[in-house]
């Protein structure tokens, strides 16, 4: 894969420990699990709501969106 | 619903004949100044505005009789304010139920709810609800007070509808417009010199001139469901999210006079819009609805039914030559924070004005322009809001619905994620780049293109009962040595053919026994310190009004100080969009105010040495 303008690695300045980040990426999986399926698509519109009140930065929030809409995949490795 | 009713609840129809004057071969003799196509709420507010200025006009209407069905049945604060004006006040307030907010449900839980600003101050409600066959009618009657007054103002011709046009053509010249009318004794030809489409969504004149709409149309579709049901729930609007008893839609609610309810709600896709509207649907689906609001045992009939598209569209000029479009044959808003009618009572009161001013040769015609531009900038403005609204009504896709659907279940316990739901009820717009302001860099008090808001006098009365057919200056005084100087330096500006009025405005402990000697059209008048600080900062400061309320320029006491002469006068008169140029306060000198009255009265900015003689 080349290295291009659109996947350039981001530096990021999180705050977040290692083992603070591990331990929310399991929580909110567990979370997407207790969801089920059917109701996986609204627990995450919620938490990403309830997060933009949180991080009260709109620059942030938007670029948040933008980070997340590109280069999205087609799942396959969670595909339904 | 096909044969002509005769009353509804309470409400009974007049029918109006068809009326003609003798035709000379085919042609009504008198030449209008101006022709209004189509006499609903916009028509009627146009024909009363300009009346109020002495120009006469004439109102053509299809129907013989005012509208079925509560249609835009909101009227904001701005509007009565209009209505005021139009002297058809009292009757809206007598009849209209207040109301200053309301509740949004999700499922069976109340999730959020909203008050609009509303004040004990204020001499009027945020918002009345009445069925708009009373609003036409009001207008109605309005219209025949001033013909009994002044015979011949307003000439109402029901039955009466537009079937061709004629711009420029035929033996006027490119100076008027030449109309092919149709009554019950068959076709006859109007001629005018100005002509105001207020002819509705289907306008003919717009399609005539093969004009088209641009926006956003949706395919969320809306049933609206007037029912006779005597509840005593009081005022307010209710909307029901994905109510139990009706999975999936969204239902509105609204209490109207004469026990009428206002029942709107979403068809969901795929729902057929016929099938909805047949009466066992209705019977079912409103049955179910006041069952679960507890108030299925009260007897309820079906009063009217309609269907509702959203859409937020607008023309790209609603001025084309001697052609003015006002109301929705010039825009589309969704209904969703009743923007509807409400614009349209601004656009007839920012048109009324102008056009009464180019009709009396006070102003050149270019000032209509003005009135495009600022109302097609306040259709942004409104659809904008209107779209957040719709967006959240009637999800306009898969996105928006899942987003709802989360605020809407957080809305309960997170009051910041409840602000989503918040219906946007209009309010005021202020028409900041408009091209009759003169720029002003005085940071205090309320800005060129704004409304100066309302407030109450000492010891009774409002403000903005003091607008009428004229530009306003308004001083907000701290002593008589300013007011005098600035009253002094209004007279000096004075302009022919532009009416002019003043107040003053001071706390009621000021001693002003300098003011015995005020001018006729000037008034002394009283209000708490609160209000004049409120207006005006720190400072005195001076506006100049137009005569629909928008601040068209300000100068404080201390601006361009004392010493400065005639020579800065120029400087106050700069399109409003070009801020940099006002960098320093102007003093409201005599050359300064003739200025800015020119300016705000569509004549291009002039020395002042001219102001005299231009017309």
């Amino acid at each position: 894969m080349s290295t291009t303008a659109a996947n350039t690695p981001i530096d990021s300045t999180s705050p977040l420990s290692a083992p603070a980040r591990d331990r929310l990426y399991a929580e909110l999986a567990q979370a997407i699990t207790t969801a089920g399926e059917h109701r996986e698509a609204l627990l995450l519109a919620r938490l990403a709501l309830l997060l933009f009140e949180r991080l009260g930065d709109e620059a942030a929030a938007r670029i948040a969106i933008a980070e997340a809409l590109q280069d999205l995949p087609e799942p396959s490795l969670s595909a339904i | 619903m096909n044969l002509p009713i005769d009353r509804i609840g309470d409400f009974r129809y007049q029918r109006f004949r068809a009326r003609r004057p003798a035709l000379h071969d085919g042609v009504d003799p008198h030449r209008h100044r101006v022709a209004i196509v189509g006499g609903g709420p916009v028509g009627l507010a146009v024909a009363l505005g300009l009346a109020n200025w002495g120009v006469a006009s004439m109102v053509a209407e299809a129907d013989d009789t005012v509208c079925v069905g509560s249609r835009a049945t909101c009227i904001s604060r701005r509007s009565l304010e209009i209505i005021d004006r139009l002297g058809a006040l009292p009757a809206f307030l007598a009849k209209g139920l207040a109301w200053t907010g309301g509740r949004s449900f999700y499922k069976t839980d109340e999730v959020f709810r909203f008050e609009m600003p509303s004040h004990p101050d204020q001499r009027l409600p945020p918002m009345i609800n009445l069925e708009q066959y009373y609003i036409e009618q009001y207008l109605v009657d309005a219209v025949a007070r001033r013909n009994a007054a002044e015979p011949g103002t307003i000439d109402l011709r029901w039955g009466t509808t537009v079937e061709a046009l004629r711009i420029g053509a035929d033996g006027i010249g490119t100076d008027g417009i030449r109309a092919d009318v149709g009554d019950d004794d068959g076709r006859y030809v109007i001629d005018a010199d100005w002509l105001v489409a207020c002819d509705g969504g289907q306008s003919l004149v717009r399609r005539t001139l093969g004009l088209p709409l641009i926006g956003t149309g949706y395919e969320g579709r809306y049933v609206i469901i007037d029912i006779h049901l005597p509840s005593t729930h009081p005022t307010e609007r209710r909307a029901w999210f994905d109510p139990p008893w009706n999975p999936g839609s969204t239902v509105l609610m609204h209490r109207q006079p004469d026990d009428i309810w206002r029942i709107d709600y979403q068809l969901r896709a795929g729902e057929d819009t016929e099938t909805a509207l047949q009466p066992e649907n209705v019977e079912r689906f409103v049955q179910s609805h006041l069952d679960a609001i507890g108030e299925g045992h009260l007897p309820w009939r079906t009063v009217w039914t309609s269907i509702y598209r959203a859409g937020a569209m607008t023309l790209e000029s609603y001025r084309h030559g001697r052609v003015l479009f006002a109301g929705n044959a010039a825009h589309a808003l969704p209904i969703f924070g009743v923007r509807g009618l409400n614009s349209g009572f601004d656009d007839a009161d920012n048109l009324a004005w102008k056009l009464a001013l180019v009709v009396r040769g006070a102003a050149p015609d270019t000032l209509l322009d003005s009135y495009s531009s600022e109302r097609i900038a306040a259709f942004h403005i409104n659809a904008e809001n209107a779209m957040r609204s719709t967006e959240f009504m009637s999800p306009p896709s898969r996105g928006f619905e899942l987003l709802r659907e989360a605020a809407l279940s957080l809305a309960g316990r997170h009051r910041d994620v409840a602000a989503l739901i918040n219906p946007r009820q209009t309010d005021a717009v202020g028409y900041q780049a408009s091209p009759l302001s003169t720029a002003s860099a005085d940071p205090d008090g309320i800005a060129p293109g704004r409304l100066l808001p309302d407030f109450p006098l000492v010891p009774h009365g409002h403000f903005t009962e003091r607008l009428g057919p004229a530009f306003l200056f308004v001083a907000f005084c701290r002593d008589p040595a300013t007011a005098s100087r600035w009253v002094d330096a209004i007279a000096q500006a004075a302009i022919r053919a532009l009416p002019v009025r003043g107040l003053i405005v001071a706390a009621p402990d000021a001693d002003w026994a300098a003011t015995a000697a005020l001018p006729p059209d000037w008034s002394l008048i009283h209000a708490l310190p609160a209000a004049v600080a409120g207006h005006s900062g720190n400072a005195a400061m001076l506006y100049l009004l137009r005569p629909d309320g928008h601040v068209a320029a300000r100068w404080t006491a201390g601006g361009g100080d004392a010493g400065a002469g005639a020579g800065d006068a120029g400087a106050g008169a700069v399109d409003a969009g070009d801020t940099a140029a006002a960098t320093a306060p102007v003093a409201a000198t005599p050359a300064a105010i003739a200025a800015a009255l020119m300016h705000a009265a569509g004549h291009a900015a002039r020395r002042d040495s001219e102001t005299e003689t231009r017309r």
